[in-house]
């Protein structure tokens, strides 16, 4: 296994890892159980810096987990994510992500999309889900989002420097 | 040409995972096998990490729940102090109401009226062994009268009020050596006089008994009043002969008794409530 694929190996894990840990930790020391989408922090960290093809792959795991750990339809948060890591792809060189606004705003912005697009499937496929674009709800995800986002970064940049992979423009 | 490639490569692995998701999502069941598997798999990490979570916040409550504990501990320890002093209590109460029985029992058997009354004191002064008990006058108690009590199911005679206030009565026990009273041998029937012998080592002294008595007599007879020209009603027992002497030169036996009463262990007596006895 490459440095690369080492990586991206290593930080899927650790997504999963965390959500797992996530999954099990906030509902013992929160009420409301509204949690951030780290899974969706990390798909932008991943498609905006390694593009496209690791965008989707990454989303397309997590999706998979995701999937499996609630009660969903099995493959809505797969193809959600696919289509958000191939969209996000496409800024893959294109912007430059600073340490903690433009994160920010990005990540406010996606989990939003996230949102209509999640409403978009719902319409296409037969699939049985309550979808309210504005709730409360999904103004708390989103802020927590906002909040996790330059500590997910960090990490994943702390990582990255330390493994010294090279980026792939696709 | 490069990037063109990179793109539909990009292009065909995002139609495929679509398609892929898709099918997924659209044949829900199909793939419950998979999704149960990853559920499997993921479902190990969150039973590992709940337990964890559990064990560490267990921990971490232990130390309140132990201050806690601590605190709770106390008020036990002060409720503990409390009902040990309610049972200190009780047992008292206990004891004192068996006594109680036992005195209502020895008033049901005494023939005569009598008055319970209960021991308050002793001569300070340790010239005599004369006891105070809770009744005097106001109570209708009058000097002479005999004073009796109840142990292992003998009314023994304790001894006699000598002096009597209002409240309270000085009673003279028998084995003072002030005292006397007319006894006999309950099996064979011969007469006496006991008086106090030896207060300290509690034994009485039984007098007058001929010499010809002492084939009928043997250790462990009982002496009773005999009721003759005494201030004591016929028939309740004084002591049990321990000891037999024979003096040559007396014409009468010595016998020593040990009081059917156990003076230590005194704590209620009865008053018979004799007619004339200030007049004795």
């Amino acid at each position: 296994m490459n440095k690369r694929n080492l990586f991206f190996f290593l930080s899927c894990s650790i997504v999963l890892l965390i959500i797992v840990i996530q999954s099990v930790v906030v509902p013992k020391f929160f009420n409301n159980e509204i949690m951030p989408d780290i899974s969706l922090i990390a798909i932008i960290y991943f498609a905006v810096n390694y593009g496209k093809n690791v965008g989707q792959t990454f989303g397309f795991i997590q999706g998979i987990v995701l999937d499996s750990l609630s009660g969903v339809p099995f493959g809505l948060n797969a193809l959600l994510r696919v289509i958000m890591g191939f969209l996000l792809g496409f800024f893959n060189g294109k912007i430059f992500l600073d340490k903690f606004v433009l994160p920010a705003f990005f990540v406010a912005i996606c989990s939003f999309i996230k949102i209509l697009l999640l409403a978009l499937i719902v319409i296409i496929f037969p699939i049985k889900l309550n979808i309210t674009i504005f709730s409360v709800k999904n103004i708390i995800e989103i802020g927590l989002n906002i909040l996790l986002t330059p500590f997910v970064f960090a990490f994943f940049r702390f990582i990255d420097n330390k493994i010294n992979i090279s980026r792939d423009n696709t | 040409m490069h990037l063109n490639r990179g793109f539909n490569r990009s292009i065909t692995i995002f139609i495929s995972l679509v398609i892929i998701s898709s099918i997924m999502l659209l044949s829900n069941e199909s793939f419950r096998a998979t999704k149960e598997g990853t559920l499997t798999v993921f479902s190990l990490i969150q039973s590992g990490v709940s337990k964890t979570i559990n064990f560490t916040s267990s921990t971490i409550n232990s130390v309140g729940e132990l201050r806690n504990l601590k605190n709770r501990y106390d008020l036990l320890n002060q409720e503990l102090e409390q009902y040990r002093a309610i049972n200190r209590e009780f047992l008292e109460i206990k004891r004192e109401n068996l006594e109680y029985k036992k005195l209502l029992d020895l008033k049901n058997n005494l023939s005569s009226k009598s008055i319970t009354c209960e021991i308050v004191g002793k001569d300070p002064s340790n010239l005599s062994s004369a006891i105070t008990i809770s009744k005097g006058l106001k109570h209708g108690i009058k000097k002479n009268m005999p004073v009796v009590s109840e142990q292992n199911g003998l009314v023994g005679v304790v001894g006699k009020v000598i002096s009597v206030g209002y409240q309270t009565s000085l009673v003279l026990p028998l084995l003072d050596q002030q005292s006397y009273l007319a006894g006999r041998l309950t099996e064979s029937r011969y007469e006496g006089l006991v008086k106090g012998f030896d207060s300290i080592n509690n034994y009485l002294e039984l007098d007058y008994i001929k010499k010809i008595a002492e084939n009928d007599i043997s250790i462990g007879d009982l002496v009773e009043t005999s009721g003759m020209k005494s201030l004591y009603p016929k028939g309740y027992y004084i002591g049990r002969i321990v000891e037999i002497k024979r003096v040559e030169y007396e014409p009468s036996l010595k016998i020593i008794l040990q009081p059917i009463i156990d003076f230590s262990k005194l704590e209620y007596v009865s008053v018979i409530l004799t007619e004339g006895a200030k007049n004795e």
